[in-house]
């Protein structure tokens, strides 16, 4: 089943073009990881998804609807988006989480309805931070604050979750804490989710489809078995890189080498033959 | 969602507030004597000042809030921007050329308007670029219009004829001496009008809080609510500055003091400006007419004096973001 088609996507800003011709399908409730070294157009690509870089050329269709077609109202009602940082922290949680029911207030709605009040409670409950709804965001941890972003987007409903590297800047507990709800909702409420990332093991382990950039093309895309291989990696990155299987998911692992190491290594590799 | 700690009371701390400086203003040392000239003073004079000052007060520290909350800035307002110097400009080559004697008053609020326009133009040009709006730059500019118009309004007097000096002197010099109930009619329409327009775009402004990314996919028009905010702050604060000359830094303070007593809500410091801006601007016209009795002091250099101190304080304490 299609879910999202992109067309010959071209996108940048002002005079620079940094994507050409990104052209992929996605079927419903997949989760998408976009990778590739930095300037190659990730956040480019997701800045087009979610409209708020306009594209040059191309078009995205979302469930067979054009996207660029739909107006500001409508598309939030299916897109939401979450950016690295969270900028406005000086609100309470509760209303922060609230504010992304705006794209579903009715035309001069000024308060929000009870209904809008239970879903927000809804997934305070399920991000279990419904403890911190009358607390400044300024008084959380990064990691927290990354999750009231997230529980906020949701409550907009969305088909489609954009997020750009979510758990960047946190350390390995709320990495994985955070991807372990989105990846719930991703199974559970089919909700489809694209993110960047840059960590690639994390990649691998919690999306079922990567798309690889490079200079703004779409090097590759497929699962991350087609994807993470060293000879891909290799030429991306311009580094030696080792791949390997996690023993306990079965995805691939991507592993770097220092400089040192692989001198010795081949020392190793020299020693033993003679 | 609101804030309900003490809300109740500190709103009605407020209304209490203002309700007392009004009827200072109204029956200062007129209270025990009621007579025929009392009733007069208070009915004819007193009564229109006290509503213009509510209305003005009010007014200005609307245009504050909503334009803070657009350019995400604490330190903005009609003042700092120089909508307020603009405006003034306008209205002074409106009265210099005699505009309202033969088109009405309404006539000045046009040419303030326009002035505030001109200003708004300048700004567009040099601190905006691809919807990024650089704060610093704005600020500075806007500082900049202020100064060019307080010249400008030296050189509109001193080549204005005798005949007009008066008027321009008289409304330079920034009172509410001037109230009449037919302006202060006028006026109360394009408040209250513009206090509609806000309110039905508090929510998009709450959103705009969160920065661009997350207001546009939240579904809000960015640039709409900027171009509707800004043309309507522009418009109230020039129909002000064409009945009180420039009061500065209402806007600056009120807003300011309601985000500390309140919550960073527009739905509520809305109003609460509204009537808090109200409070400031009667309580200082009432010291300005009384600290040097019975000579009476523009009511700016008393809002200026506080404002000024005020926005040195937030600078300090914020910094430009």
């Amino acid at each position: 089943m299609e879910f999202i088609r992109i067309e010959n996507l071209v996108s940048g800003y002002k005079d620079q073009f940094l994507l050409k011709s990104i052209t992929l399908t996605l079927p419903k409730s997949s989760f998408l990881g976009i990778i590739g070294p930095n300037g190659s157009g990730k956040t480019t690509l997701l800045k087009t998804i979610a409209g708020i870089l306009k594209p040059f050329s191309g078009t995205i269709y979302l469930n067979h609807r054009d996207l660029f077609s739909l107006n500001n109202k409508d598309r939030s009602r299916k897109i939401a988006y979450v950016s690295q940082f969270v900028d406005n922290k000086d609100i309470k949680v509760m209303d922060y989480v609230l504010a992304g029911r705006l794209p579903h207030f009715k035309k001069f709605q000024i308060f929000e309805t009870q209904k809008d009040i239970e879903i927000s409670h809804k997934f305070m409950n399920f991000f279990g931070i419904e403890k911190f709804k009358d607390r400044f965001m300024y008084e959380l941890s990064g990691g927290q604050q990354q999750v009231v972003a997230i529980c906020s987007a949701l409550v907009q409903e969305p088909e489609l979750l954009l997020l750009d590297e979510p758990t960047a800047h946190l350390d390995l507990n709320y990495q994985i804490k955070i991807l372990d709800l989105i990846q719930e909702l991703n199974t559970q409420m089919n909700i489809s989710i694209i993110s960047i990332f840059h960590d690639l093991n994390l990649a691998s382990e919690y999306c079922n489809y990567l798309a690889l950039l490079r200079d703004g093309e779409l090097f590759k895309f497929g699962t991350p078995r087609e994807v993470l291989r060293y000879d891909i990696l290799e030429e991306i990155y311009k580094t030696v890189i080792v791949t390997d299987i996690n023993p306990v998911s079965g995805n691939p692992i991507v592993l770097p080498a220092s400089k040192m190491s692989l001198k010795s290594s081949l020392q190793d590799d020299y020693d033993d033959r003679t | 969602m609101m804030n309900k700690d003490h809300f109740v009371a500190k709103i009605f701390i407020i209304f209490f507030l203002t309700f007392c400086i009004i009827s200072l203003q109204l029956f200062y040392d007129t209270f025990p004597l009621v007579n025929d000239i009392n009733t007069t003073i208070i009915a004819e004079i007193r009564l229109p000042r006290a509503i213009l000052g509510l209305l003005a007060g009010g007014g200005l520290a609307l245009c504050g809030t909503v334009l803070q909350g657009v350019f995400r800035n604490n330190l903005v307002e009609p003042y700092t921007l120089g909508i307020s110097g603009g405006s003034a400009v306008g209205v002074a080559l409106g009265l210099m050329v005699n505009f309202q004697t033969f088109l009405g008053f309404s006539s000045l609020i046009i040419a303030g308007f326009l002035g505030a326009l001109f200003s708004l133009f300048i700004l567009y040009i040099v601190a905006i670029r691809n919807h990024k709006i650089d704060t610093k730059n704005l600020l500075l500019i806007g500082v900049m219009i202020s100064f060019i118009s307080s010249s400008l309004l030296m050189l509109i007097l001193s080549i204005s004829k005798v005949e007009n000096l008066h008027g321009i002197v008289f409304w330079i010099m920034g009172s509410l001496g001037n109230a009449e109930n037919n302006i202060n009619f006028i006026l109360f329409f394009i408040v209250s009008s513009g206090f509609v327009i806000f309110y039905l775009l508090a929510n998009d402004l709450n959103a705009m809080q969160f920065g661009y990314e997350k207001s546009f996919t939240l579904g809000v028009n960015i640039d709409v609510v900027i171009k509707i905010t800004i043309i309507t702050a522009s418009f109230i604060t020039a129909s002000i500055v064409s009945v009180t000359g420039m009061v500065g830094f209402i806007g600056l303070v009120v807003p300011h003091l309601m985000r500390k007593l309140f919550y960073k809500d527009f739905r509520i410091l809305l109003p609460t400006s509204f009537l808090g801006g109200g409070f400031f601007l009667t309580a200082s016209d009432f010291l300005a007419s009384k600290i040097i009795y019975p000579n009476e002091l523009p009511v700016g250099v008393i809002t200026g004096i506080v404002g000024g101190i005020f926005f040195i304080y937030i600078f300090k304490k914020e910094r430009i973001r």
